[in-house]
């Protein structure tokens, strides 16, 4: 279970995730940013209720990351995920607020 | 090659034939030679002795001193007696007449008188004259003469032993009135005829014998080569067409062979061969094709009769009460030994060992039908003596060749390890407890199934304990024989198993082969041999198990029901994130991959060990052998730009889990998990 709420201004693409972002979601958040990638510089992820991150979700991550000429910020991370962030060495590669 | 050794038979027979001849015609010329002169010098001797009777009657044998008395020279009757001896020596061809008187020791004699033929040009021995005996022979010859021992006696002279070229003397006595020799008659002839009529004898043969040498070698070397060598030569290089094409000449060596000997009959017989050498070759491709259809089928067989034993090892993954493992070796392609086991409902595993009479096909037939109707009707329930009761009724139908099988079959109820056993005249099993070792269980044994509707079989029961072993086989294993034809019997059975008596169920069966190929060596088995081994480990603390279809729709599924399992064991929420989180990984990882491009069953098993506070989950899947484990790790220190995208999920695992194993059970990948609960 996944909701995806979307925000474009500018070149920014604001997203705020609720649920979960596991092996059945992930492509789901990898449309909706395909959908709006044109012209993006950078992404704000607001995961202030996603509780739950697997791989699945971390690549989709990676790949966003690795697509933009800005930056990706996560803002209001839960600790659990924020773990899987910090094993993983993502926290270094993206910008956590 | 062929020509040369065509050429050598030639002339090696010609050159025997000739020499042949050559030592018939020097044997034949020999022979000719001594009888031609053997008869010629008779002749002369003869007629020398006649010459020689005639002139002694001329002579004054009273008194042969007469002959030297000049006075006596004078008279007419000398004169006379002279003339007339003269003349015969003149007619009758004769060299010389002479008369002589030997001195006493016979080595000098002296003349009386002589005459010489005109044709001789030599002048007589005056009377008186003295001269040595020529040679020994005459002296000899001398003394016969004048003994009285012999009337006539000749000598032979060679040309080249005498002056006077080869010659005939013929000796006789001249006696007085009172029959005494007193003095011996000599006439010697001349015998250059006889010499030169030799010499033509023995060239004529000479020529004779050469001339038919040439003739008969050309001959013969005709003949050979028309009527041997030739016809050989055919037959040589038509055995070597037939070795190289395999089929019969246009014209048949027995029409192209001339005459009717034994080249013919070699000839004839190397036409019969090559007829029933085709003949033979037909024969043997239709054989060879039959055999190869029959061992195609035999094969087919094999892998059918393989096909119905269970061969997935461990065989219920999601079960861990118990550890099994079994197997069968047939002695042909096919064989007449099975075991079979299955669950009846979830709680009773039934455990079946079977030994069909005989061997082959006609077992193998037997065998399918003992199995299916077997497991047929133990799966509608009742205790192992009512199912073995059922069965022998049904496989004594109808059943005209007396085949039979023996049958054990023993039902497990896996919550409690009450193993209940009932034996158509099968082997004892062996049972090996928890702290003991292997020992033969001296069950009850009814007849043996397929011999005798109505037989009742009586059970057993056994409890089997945690730790405890159950070892069933069939008679193959204890007849194994090594190059003595010596059975492993029993006892070796006993000690294999008792090498390792606590191993897992496939580690003893394998100790067991070793054990019996090591005995065995390369000594071909005739008997199937079949096992099974069962080891009991009670109730084990994984408390579910989930066998689910390894698809990534059914995560959802996965996660709510390991989720269920932690809010029972009360895992606090973080930890329960971690796990649920490995569990995602694992899952996914092999749905992606294990079956791919196939789809196959995923086996869970969650379990909690209440001492450690651990949570344990196992992972079975049966696809491609792969540990994921030795994947490297990802590099967590790149940059965006350089990190991978991949092996992010298995790193995941390694970095929350207390414990990750990885083991490939034969057909199954198994990873396990482990996570301490933090409280």
């Amino acid at each position: 279970m996944l909701n995806i709420t979307q925000n474009k201004i500018d070149s920014i693409l604001e997203l705020a995730l609720e649920g979960r972002l596991d092996t059945v979601t992930a492509p789901q958040l990898q449309a909706a940013i395909d959908e709006q990638f044109e012209d993006v510089t950078d992404v704000v992820m607001d995961l202030k209720d996603l509780a739950y991150i697997s791989s699945a979700g971390l690549r989709v991550l990676l790949t966003v990351r690795k697509g933009l000429t800005g930056d990706l910020v996560l803002r209001n991370v839960d600790p659990s995920v924020l773990e899987v962030l910090e094993i993983t060495g993502f926290v270094d590669i993206l910008t956590i607020e | 090659m062929l020509k040369r050794m065509r050429s050598r038979l030639a002339f090696n027979l010609v050159a025997a034939f000739i020499i042949i001849l050559l030592l018939f015609s020097l044997l034949t010329s020999a022979i000719g030679y001594l009888q031609f002169s053997g008869a010629l010098n008779e002749r002369y001797a003869d007629n020398g002795y006649r010459i020689g009777r005639l002139s002694r009657q001329m002579l004054k044998s009273d008194d042969m001193s007469a002959y030297l008395d000049e006075e006596y020279w004078a008279t007419e009757e000398y004169q006379t007696t002279m003339r007339r001896l003269d003349a015969i020596t003149q007619f009758m061809d004769a060299a010389f007449i002479y008369v002589i008187i030997p001195d006493e020791d016979y080595q000098n004699v002296t003349f009386l008188f002589e005459t010489v033929n005109q044709n001789m040009d030599l002048t007589p021995y005056v009377p008186g004259y003295r001269r040595d005996t020529s040679s020994d022979e005459y002296a000899r010859k001398y003394r016969l003469l004048m003994e009285g021992r012999s009337e006539m006696e000749a000598v032979f002279r060679a040309a080249n032993e005498t002056t006077t070229g080869a010659h005939v003397s013929s000796l006789i006595p001249v006696k007085n009135n009172k029959g005494e020799p007193v003095a011996i008659l000599c006439v010697q002839q001349q015998m250059q005829a006889l010499q030169s009529t030799r010499n033509n004898f023995l060239l004529n043969i000479a020529l004779a014998t050469l001339l038919t040498i040439i003739l008969t070698a050309l001959l013969f070397e005709w003949f050979l080569r028309k009527r041997v060598t030739k016809p050989v030569r055919e037959i040589a290089s038509e055995t070597v067409r037939f070795s190289r094409e395999n089929t019969l000449p246009e014209t048949s060596l027995t029409a192209s062979t001339p005459g009717q000997d034994e080249i013919k009959l070699l000839a004839m017989h190397v036409d019969k061969m090559e007829y029933a050498i085709l003949n033979y070759m037909n024969n043997l491709q239709t054989l060879t094709s039959e055999r190869e259809r029959l061992a195609g089928e035999l094969n087919v067989a094999n892998a059918i009769q393989r096909s119905i034993l269970p061969s997935n090892f461990p065989p219920f993954p999601e079960r861990d009460e118990f550890d099994l493992y079994a197997s069968m070796d047939p002695a042909k392609e096919v064989g007449g030994d099975f075991y079979d086991f299955f669950f009846i409902d979830d709680d009773h595993l039934a455990l079946v060992m079977a030994d069909v009479s005989g061997k082959g096909v006609p077992a193998a037939l037997f065998m399918m039908i003992a199995k299916i109707v077997l497991k047929n009707r133990a799966q509608h329930g009742g205790t192992p003596g009512e199912i073995l009761e059922d069965v022998n009724r049904t496989m004594s139908e109808g059943n005209q060749y007396n085949m039979f099988v023996t049958t054990w079959l023993g039902i497990l109820e896996v919550s409690t390890g009450i193993l209940t056993t009932a034996s158509a005249g099968h082997e004892f099993p062996a049972l090996c407890r928890a702290d003991g070792s292997f020992e033969l269980v001296k069950d009850r044994h009814g007849f043996v199934l397929g011999g005798m509707p109505g037989t009742k079989y009586q059970e057993t029961t056994i409890t089997l304990q945690p730790g405890d072993s159950l070892f069933v086989y069939t008679d193959g294993v204890a007849e194994a024989i090594n190059g003595n034809e010596e059975a492993f019997g029993m006892d070796r059975l006993l000690e294999a198993l008792n090498a390792s008596p606590h191993a897992a169920p496939e580690e003893l069966l394998h100790n067991m082969t070793a054990a019996i190929s090591d005995y065995a060596g390369d000594v071909a088995q005739f008997d199937d041999i079949t096992m099974l081994a069962l080891q009991y480990h009670g109730q084990r603390s994984h408390l579910r198990t989930l066998r689910i279809e390894a698809d990534t729709e059914n995560l959802g599924e996965v996660t709510e029901w390991v989720e269920e399992m932690l809010v029972i064991l009360d895992v606090p929420p973080k930890t329960r994130m971690q796990i649920l989180l490995a569990v995602e990984e694992i899952f996914v990882n092999i749905a992606r991959y294990a079956y791919a491009p196939g789809v196959g069953d995923a086996v869970i098993r969650i379990g909690y060990d209440m001492d450690t506070d651990t949570v344990r989950l196992t992972f079975l899947d049966a696809g491609t052998p792969y540990n994921p484990l030795e994947r490297e790790d990802p590099n967590t220190k790149l940059s965006a730009k350089e990190r991978e995208v991949g092996g992010l999920g298995i790193y995941l695992v390694k970095e929350t889990m207390d414990n990750v194993e990885y083991l490939h059970n034969v057909t199954y990948n198994i990873l396990t998990i482990e996570k301490k609960i933090e409280r």
